[in-house]
């Protein structure tokens, strides 16, 4: 019943540190589940980024104001109108950029 | 702004970006979720519980209360439809909803109201 436009198929980068950047289609995954599962497997962190409030990596994304924000506080289909890339951070990268304020993405 | 508040369907729906002065990044909450200004302190401190930990103490909300202004270290504030940046609780909730695009979390200035600059 809701309007939706038709989805732009359009490729997301998810990066990571001292990795290979991917590039995905967001539009392909149903929830933030199967979003979370796909890039856990891509970067072998499986059991790492499944479930947020449980480990110390956070899986953050730019949009298209360019604030890096957490992923999941967005309904699903707002989030895919919004995320320009993603990136994942380790444990110590959070808490360097804690110290750091934002500068280290920007 | 308005690429990510596009669609009707979400009439209700009150979603606004919420930084915290030294935080990492952004979260984004539904303002129109909350009934009141203690239920939205509660919502802003259990999210960023993480970055506040021996900064200030578990048990500290910010309040809508004046004491705000005084006795803690992070000070709630908001952008409205004008674009300024105003204190969190000074207008009734109802307006407040209306008008908040945006919300900081801002390292408190010992009471004297003035902003440092990002």
């Amino acid at each position: 019943a809701k309007p939706m436009k038709p989805p732009v198929r359009t490729y997301t980068k998810v990066q990571k540190q001292g990795s290979v950047g991917r590039s995905i289609d967001v539009t392909g995954f149903r929830n933030y589940h199967e979003l979370r599962s796909a890039i856990a497997c891509m970067f072998g962190l499986q059991g790492k980024l499944e479930h947020p409030g449980s480990s110390e990596w956070k899986l953050v994304y730019v949009d298209y104001e360019n604030d890096v924000l957490l992923v999941g506080d967005d309904p699903w289909e707002e989030f895919i109108n919004c995320v320009r890339c993603i990136r994942i951070l380790s444990p110590s990268e959070v808490q360097q950029m804690s110290e750091n304020g934002m500068h280290v993405l920007n | 702004a308005e690429k990510c508040n596009g669609g009707d369907k979400k009439a209700a729906a009150a979603l606004v970006k919420v930084s915290m002065d030294g935080a990492p990044y952004l979260r984004k909450i539904d303002v129109a979720m909350y009934k009141s200004y203690p239920e939205l302190s509660m919502a802003l401190q259990n999210m960023f519980t993480s970055f506040t930990i021996g900064k200030c103490g578990s048990h500290q909300q910010l309040k809508e209360s004046n004491k705000l202004r005084d006795d803690l270290e992070y000070v709630p504030t908001y952008e409205d439809k004008d674009g300024d940046w105003m204190l969190v609780g000074d207008v009734p909730w109802e307006m407040f909803v209306e008008s908040c695009k945006r919300l900081r979390i801002m390292k408190g200035t010992k009471g004297n109201g003035e902003m440092q600059e990002q």
